[in-house]
């Protein structure tokens, strides 16, 4: 304990020698900083673990460019996404899409059986389309279709409810999809993914 | 709360390891004496980021979220494309008016050249910083900070921190190393004594409740020690102290031939919090503590005075999109076994205890109004040597108690919490008006110091004398 303190600073040298957060050479933290620890999202920021690469690709360029504009992108991505180069992107991307996703699982029991049976059928009365249809069987999504399954509750339900009111239009087809979406089936809708459990990850 | 003219009894250490303070003093460029004041949102955070103020914080400085995790995860993250070095600086000033003037007796503001006993505006500090990466994992929030009331210059509250994510039982975690000069400065909610509210108040009223140790030991310690962030979730901290020997402190600005405190061997301090969260919605639950010894005034000989205090906080925070609502509280008990200063006579008792408790909430409308009310209360045993009218020593009590408690109301404007609209676009500022009320002041509401004089001249004070009102600028560049 007598030189505790100086084993301290000494480790803490060595280890800095180490050099910075870096995963494949990538400045990973600057994305875990928001995404959480093990990138499978936090607090406002979805996860990224296990996401399409191609979707990811693309929404880092839709935040660059500012065609994303729906409620929090100008507060925090435009920012995060200013000064990447679509090298980093593609490789951020690349990065996270191969790690493990795990479902966030904070939706409501109750609704999420009423959530599956709009995500596999759709609710063809009101012209809600099924959400499996693009997003796949186990919402894993496919190529530039994000993954869905095991998002978090309030992040799903947060954009879906952007797109029911008209914001975020930056090319997608969700718009048109959502607005269809009363409050009550998005609640039963984000709450039925949020359980759903990581599928392959075939690209 | 704030400065208080009653002196504590005198806690303090010595023997700090050589490398310890070369790093430190390497890292400064000047040095000196000081209590720790808040660093607000540095805008060379916001410049190495990319990230506007409002990131981080729902009104400078309490912290979001976010900007808990950015200071867990070492200050280092970037995504900002400045190349100029993470240096800030930062002023507060302001008007402060206290509901009686200070008299001569009591002091400090009619003690000190160019102040008037009331109605006086202050700029009380100014600050500069180092605060950001400095390679790779590294990164330190270091503050030099001179309060031009008095020219004093010194080494204010810092902290240098190397952070490495890990894996542990199948979760993502960060193990960070930290050194420090303040106990608490390191904490990333807003809880504590550093970053508790107010984080900003006057600094010159003639009375306050007393500090707690962990207070006292603020800026003349240095520490170093472990914690790791757990899962998004844990947060775990176990930090040595040591004091600095006199002629340490003497080389750091100590005025040469005062007195202070030596603190004796190490000291642990210990910090394990939760946050679970949902949504929107953070919950905090923790606890931390701390053993100290100290040798008052330096006089060895008597033996050492010994402290144990053990506190829980918690703290619940709604960070929405358009506004935030954050609620503190925080309960520090502490036991002293006054050994040296019972044999020395500036104490009545052997073992006394003091009990803190902080109270308050916080509301900001888009990180831009910010509206904040608190309650806080000090209560212990009572000592005449302590706090005794009679006994000499400190004579703020005639019924020598400490017990002392009130209110704290704030209301803020910072209009660039999304960037200035001047050229350099992290400029920060935080406008704002501040009204502090006393209920309760070393255990009387009026005349709580006895009549051992004539007013003006000692004694016959009221808690009520001491409300002020503040009307405040931060402004960081």
């Amino acid at each position: 304990m007598k030189h505790l303190r100086t084993k301290l600073a000494l480790i803490a040298i060595s280890l800095s020698a180490a050099g910075p957060l870096l995963a494949d050479g990538l400045q990973v933290s600057n994305c875990t900083w928001c995404h959480g620890v093990s990138a499978q999202g936090y607090a406002k920021a979805p996860r990224l673990a296990g996401q399409r690469e191609d979707y990811l690709a693309n929404q880092l360029q839709a935040f660059a460019s500012h065609q994303r504009d729906e409620s929090l992108s100008p507060k925090y991505m435009w920012y995060a996404a200013a000064h990447l180069d679509p090298a980093t992107m593609r490789n951020l991307a690349a990065y996270f899409s191969a790690l493990p996703p795990e479902a966030a699982r904070d939706g409501k029991h109750e609704l999420a059986a009423e959530g599956r049976v709009i995500f596999e059928n759709g609710v063809p009365t009101e012209n809600v389309a099924a959400c499996q249809a693009c997003h796949g069987p186990e919402a894993q999504g496919v190529r530039e279709i994000p993954r869905l399954g095991g998002l978090s509750y309030t992040y799903l339900k947060r954009r879906l409810e952007d797109w029911s009111q008209g914001r975020d239009t930056s090319g997608t087809l969700m718009p048109k999809v959502a607005r269809s979406l009363s409050p009550s089936r998005i609640d039963a809708l984000a709450s039925y993914l949020s359980f759903v459990e990581g599928a392959s990850s075939e690209k | 709360m704030s400065a208080a003219a009653f002196a504590k009894p005198y806690f303090g250490q010595r023997g700090c390891p050589t490398l310890v303070i070369a790093v430190f003093a390497m890292l400064i460029f000047a040095s000196g004496w000081l209590a720790p004041s808040p660093a607000s949102a540095l805008p060379s955070f916001a410049r190495q980021t990319g990230q506007p103020c409002a990131t981080c914080h729902t009104m400078v400085p309490e912290l979001t979220p976010y900007g808990r995790r950015f200071k867990l995860m070492g200050y280092t993250m970037g995504g900002g494309d400045s190349k100029i070095p993470p240096v800030a600086m930062m002023v507060v000033t302001g008007f402060g008016q206290t509901e009686a003037k200070a008299d001569p007796y009591w002091g400090p503001s009619p003690n000190q050249p160019g102040l008037k006993t009331n109605d006086n505006f202050i700029t009380q500090q100014v600050s500069g910083y180092y605060a950001g990466q400095v390679y790779g994992n590294l990164g330190a929030l270091i503050q030099v900070t001179g309060d031009p009331t008095t020219g004093a210059v010194g080494l204010d509250g810092s902290d240098v921190r190397y952070v490495q994510p890990i894996s542990l039982f199948g979760q993502g975690a960060y193990l960070g190393f930290d050194a420090n000069n303040a106990p608490t400065f390191q904490d990333p909610w807003n809880t504590l004594n550093d970053w508790g509210f107010p984080q900003f108040s006057w600094n010159f009223n003639a009375f306050g409740t007393p500090d707690n140790q962990i207070d006292a030991l603020q800026a003349s310690v240095v520490g170093g020690g472990m914690y790791l962030y757990w899962n998004d979730l844990v947060y775990a901290e176990l930090t040595a102290y040591g004091g600095l020997s006199r002629d340490a402190l003497e080389a750091l600005g100590e005025v040469p031939g005062d007195t202070p405190d030596q603190h004796k061997n190490l000291m642990p301090y210990w910090r394990l919090a939760v946050e679970p969260h949902w949504g929107d919605h953070y919950l905090m639950v923790g606890t931390f503590g701390m053993v100290s010894n100290t040798v008052p005034g330096g006089q060895y000989g008597y033996g050492t005075d010994r402290y144990l205090n053990v506190g829980f906080d918690a703290q619940y925070q709604y960070d929405g999109n358009q506004y935030s609502v954050t609620l503190k509280a925080m309960d520090t008990m502490q036991w002293m076994t006054l050994n040296n200063s019972f044999i020395s006579g500036t104490a009545s008792n052997v073992d006394d205890y003091l009990n803190t408790l902080k109270i308050n909430g916080t509301f900001v409308w888009d990180h831009t109004y910010s509206f904040s009310a608190g309650y806080f209360s000090v209560n212990g045993r009572s000592d005449c040597g302590l706090y005794g009218v009679v006994c000499g020593n400190n004579p703020v009590s005639v019924v020598n108690s400490p017990n002392g408690n009130g209110l704290v109301f704030d209301l803020s404007y910072s209009p660039f919490a999304y960037g200035s609209p001047f050229p350099y676009s992290t400029y920060n500022a935080r406008l704002g008006v501040q009204y502090t009320k006393y209920l309760e002041l070393y255990g009387g509401t009026n005349n709580f110091d006895g009549a051992i004089g004539t007013p003006g001249a000692g004694g016959q004070h009221n808690a009520s004398g001491n409300n002020t009102l503040w009307l405040y600028a931060v402004l960081a560049f």
